[in-house]
């Protein structure tokens, strides 16, 4: 599945619908887009993920990678519109505390996911 | 990494559980499955998901996940168990046996998949009327070990209340998996949440921490490299072995580290030299993951200062003994369960090729002792004797285990003809029982492969031909459900299987008759019962008045004869009008080996598998009776044959003194008219070439220790060839 982003700058900063697998052979594409968040000095990145069909632990990597960037940036990273496999891997590896976002889960997706640990911010 | 081999295991153990689930299924359409059965299949299915779902299996991981679904709610009781289940599950199994295979071919077909989403529709009704009660049921038992965990962390938090003396971290089944994955690990097409996420079907993650600390700077940034970690605190009933397992794949790949529950302070502390992260933030990951409350944590801290200076923790010197006595309860506790484990693991799963190779390689060597032993013999020298017996004896032995080997119990492959019988009944609308028995009869695994298609031949006949519809069956006064039985047994070294059925028995005269139109008999017909059901199995013959899908299109019994005959066994039938008919199979134990008795006609010599000798007796004046074909023994007439007039051999010098080796073949005794005996012999069969295919009476040949050659005598067919040469006289006089 070929990666595609649709990025739209708004007053705050941008907003990127991002698009299809999250997986090591894409990711390098991936990090040629980030490039333009340099220009985005503390303002906020919102990230559309409900495009995202796979992904997998080098993609996970991937959004820790950009939201410890976007930390020591002093942007804000946010990501919404979690897709099913995304939501599942971030309750798999307890890291919706980590990125701390809001997440509205689907009905028809409450069985699987648990979000029984994890979800305590780290003090 | 090579999964060929890995794969086949899948295979493999991919169709003995789904052939488990299946016999299961087909027990409960009699009687309604008992908790363990429904935990079986069960659990056949979920280990076929979770192996399935390592390999990326996912049409199989989500057709799977739908039917161990509906399986947990049987289980659960949260639905009842119906008699339709069984049809619909039998569906699922064929349909997963099939995903199974295909899947590790390549890609599976739509059409396929939608085949797959039919049955997963017909299962719906079943999951989503139950859906309200159980969902509940579920939050109960989840708040449950939830409530669980707190208990238990309040346990560890009043243990903890005196940190000197508590130092044991966990008493529940919680172990802690530290797991690093290699940098390298996504080159190697390894993906390291799979592993994690094959872990909940084994047990509860109860928490979990990705570790990022060695995210590099953007510019060092490469995302084909891993740089995560994970710090598990895993629960599950499984034992160490099973929970390492998991990471079977990727153990090259990782440092991996699991402790089992029971460990201590002080493991941590240990645990924490050999990661890379530093001690203090791992014990805060570790508090974070509930494996260390607020007071073990101080411990801990203690514990780590005190190596450092190399000053013991007070609290270390206190429970060194407690720490003693845990350990070996410990022990003695997973010392039960290798007890347990290991009469699973009695069995061991070898490539049927190896064992044709050992069995070759004992052949040669039964040879090349027979030889040593002849030249021993000549010898005066009575040590060497003496030894050589020594280790014929031991040779023999080893010969005898090295056959077991291959030695499988039919009831293995009795079990899929259930099935057969299942399925055809619901065919052919007629209610059919199978039973079967001597299950455990042992049989040279070569031999039960080869039988599955005449079997399957002779059961498919016996309900479709054998057995009545039940109107018939009633007005006939039988049980309106039909018998096929399908019996084992040993019978002088060999062995027996039996077809039966309590049908309408095979009526003689329609095959008379038929054998008649076809031009292949003529006259009136015989009284022996054998040479008219013989005519069964002439190519193209059938007496089925309708084709149906099952059986009647005339082709079949003659293979079923020469499938038998190629495996050196012979077939008869046996049928009592209005009672039934039975097909006997009668066939060698093994292929490989056999105990012969030697014997010559003038320089030649022969093999007489020696399971068919009963006795050996000098050819007298006293036996011989006016007719050329008939001795008489102890009262009885004996058919006999000479070898000489069917193997014409070179004649001795001397005059030939005649002697008679008295065979049985079934429930008949016949003489085979020798010159020579010159008693036991073990020898390997040596297959014919091609050339020697149909040469009659003849099974095989050997070699002998002096290098010349011996023709294995094939008693049956002998016997039926000198009936057909008797016949043709008979009719040749008649016509």
């Amino acid at each position: 599945m070929e990666p595609k982003q649709t990025i739209q700058n708004t007053k705050e900063g941008m907003e990127i619908q991002w698009h299809g697998y999250l997986t090591v052979p894409f990711i390098k594409e991936w990090l040629i887009y980030t490039n333009q968040w340099e220009t985005q000095k503390g303002k906020k990145i919102i990230l559309h993920l409900n495009g995202i069909e796979r992904i997998d632990s080098s993609g996970i990597q991937f959004l820790v990678f950009l939201k410890k960037r976007c930390q020591t940036n002093q942007q804000i990273l946010s990501l919404t519109n979690h897709s099913l496999p995304v939501l599942k891997v971030l309750d798999l590896l307890g890291l919706v505390s980590f990125f701390g976002d809001r997440i509205k889960v689907k009905k028809e997706h409450s069985n699987e996911v648990e979000f029984r640990y994890g979800t305590r911010k780290v003090s | 990494m090579d999964l060929s081999e890995v794969i086949d295991a899948y295979l493999v153990e991919s169709d003995e559980l789904l052939r488990e689930m299946e016999s299961i299924l087909l027990r409960t359409e009699s009687s309604l499955p008992n908790d363990e059965d429904l935990n079986a299949i069960f659990r056949a299915v979920h280990t076929i998901k979770g192996t399935a779902g390592m390999f990326g299996y996912e049409t199989t991981v989500s057709f799977t996940h739908v039917v161990e679904n509906l399986l947990d709610e049987l289980r659960s009781h949260l639905i009842p168990f119906q008699p339709i289940l069984t049809e619909l599950l039998l569906k699922a199994k064929d349909h997963l046996s099939f995903l199974v295979s295909e899947e590790t071919k390549g890609k599976i077909k739509n059409e396929k998949i939608t085949f797959g989403q039919s049955i997963l529709d017909e299962m719906k009704p079943f999951l989503q009327s139950s859906s309200g009660a159980p969902e509940t049921n579920r939050e109960n038992k989840e708040n449950q070990i939830g409530n669980q965990e707190e208990s238990n962390t309040n346990e560890l938090k009043k243990s903890g209340t005196n940190p000197g003396v508590g130092k044991k971290i966990t008493e529940t089944t919680s172990y802690l998996i530290s797991f690093r994955p290699n940098q390298n690990v996504f080159s190697q097409g390894l993906d390291p949440i799979s592993f994690i996420g094959y872990l909940k079907k084994i047990g509860t993650i109860l928490s979990l921490k990705t570790i990022d600390q060695f995210l590099p700077d953007p510019i060092e940034f490469d995302p084909e490299n891993c740089y995560l970690g994970f710090e598990i605190n895993f629960s599950s009933k499984e034992n160490l072995e099973t929970v390492q397992n998991v990471f079977n794949f990727i153990e090259a790949d990782c440092f991996l580290h699991i402790y089992p529950p029971g460990f201590s302070v002080e493991d941590l502390v240990d645990l924490s030299n050999q990661l890379p992260e530093e001690e203090i933030y791992l014990g805060n990951v570790w508090k974070e993951i509930q494996i260390l409350d607020d007071n073990l944590f101080l411990t801990y801290l203690e514990e780590i200062k005190s190596r450092k200076t190399g000053i013991p923790s007070l609290s270390s010197l206190v429970s060194q003994t407690n720490q003693k006595e845990e350990s070996e309860s410990i022990a003695k506790n997973q010392n039960a369960d290798q007890i347990k484990d290991s009469h699973k693991s009695s069995t061991i799963k070898v490539d049927s090729k190896r064992i044709d190779n050992l069995i070759n390689r004992v052949g040669e060597l039964v040879v090349s002792c027979a030889n040593m032993n002849q030249l021993i013999g000549d010898s005066d020298d009575s040590n060497l004797q003496e030894s050589s017996l020594i280790v014929m004896r031991l040779l023999n032995e080893v010969r005898e285990i090295s056959l077991k080997l291959r030695m499988v119990p039919i009831g293995e492959s009795f079990q899929k003809y259930s099935r057969i019988v299942r399925d055809l009944g619901k065919e052919l609308k007629k209610d059919i029982r199978l039973i079967t028995e001597g299950d455990e009869t042992e049989l040279d695994r070569n031999i039960v492969e080869k039988l599955s298609d005449p079997l399957t031949h002779l059961v498919r006949n016996a309900c479709d031909h054998g057995l009545e519809l039940p109107e018939e069956r009633k007005k006939n006064e039988k049980d309106h459900q039909g018998t096929v039985k399908l019996t084992a047994y040993h019978e002088a070294g060999n062995v027996i299987i039996e077809v039966s059925d309590d049908g309408n028995g095979i009526s003689k005269e329609k095959v008379w008759n038929k054998g008649i139109e076809k031009g292949i008999v003529f006259g009136e017909m015989p009284d022996s019962d054998e040479e008219v059901y013989k005519l069964l199995f002439h190519p193209g013959f059938s007496t089925a008045s309708q084709i149906t899908n099952v059986s009647g299109r005339g082709v079949g019994l003659d293979v079923v004869y020469k499938n038998i005959e190629s495996l050196r066994g012979s077939i008869s039938i046996k049928s009592i009008p209005n009672q039934g008919s039975r097909f006997i199979l009668r066939l060698p134990l093994t292929l490989a080996i056999i105990e012969g008795f030697l014997v010559a006609v003038g320089k030649s010599h022969f093999i007489i598998p020696m399971e068919m000798v009963l006795e050996c007796l000098h050819f007298s004046d006293d036996h011989k009776t006016d007719s050329n074909q008939f001795f008489a023994l102890r009262g009885n007439l004996i058919p006999f044959l000479r070898l000489r007039d069917y193997y014409p051999c070179d004649v001795d010098s001397e005059q030939p003194r005649e002697n008679i080796v008295i065979v049985r073949n079934g429930d008949k005794k016949a003489g085979i008219v020798v010159e020579k005996l010159l008693g036991e012999y073990q020898t390997v069969i040596k297959p014919m070439g091609s050339v020697f295919r149909h040469v009659k009476g003849v099974s095989g040949s050997s070699i002998l220790g002096d290098g010349n050659v011996a023709l294995i005598i094939d008693v049956p067919s002998l016997f039926e060839r000198t009936i057909t040469v008797e016949n043709q006289k008979f009719y040749s006089h008649r016509g």
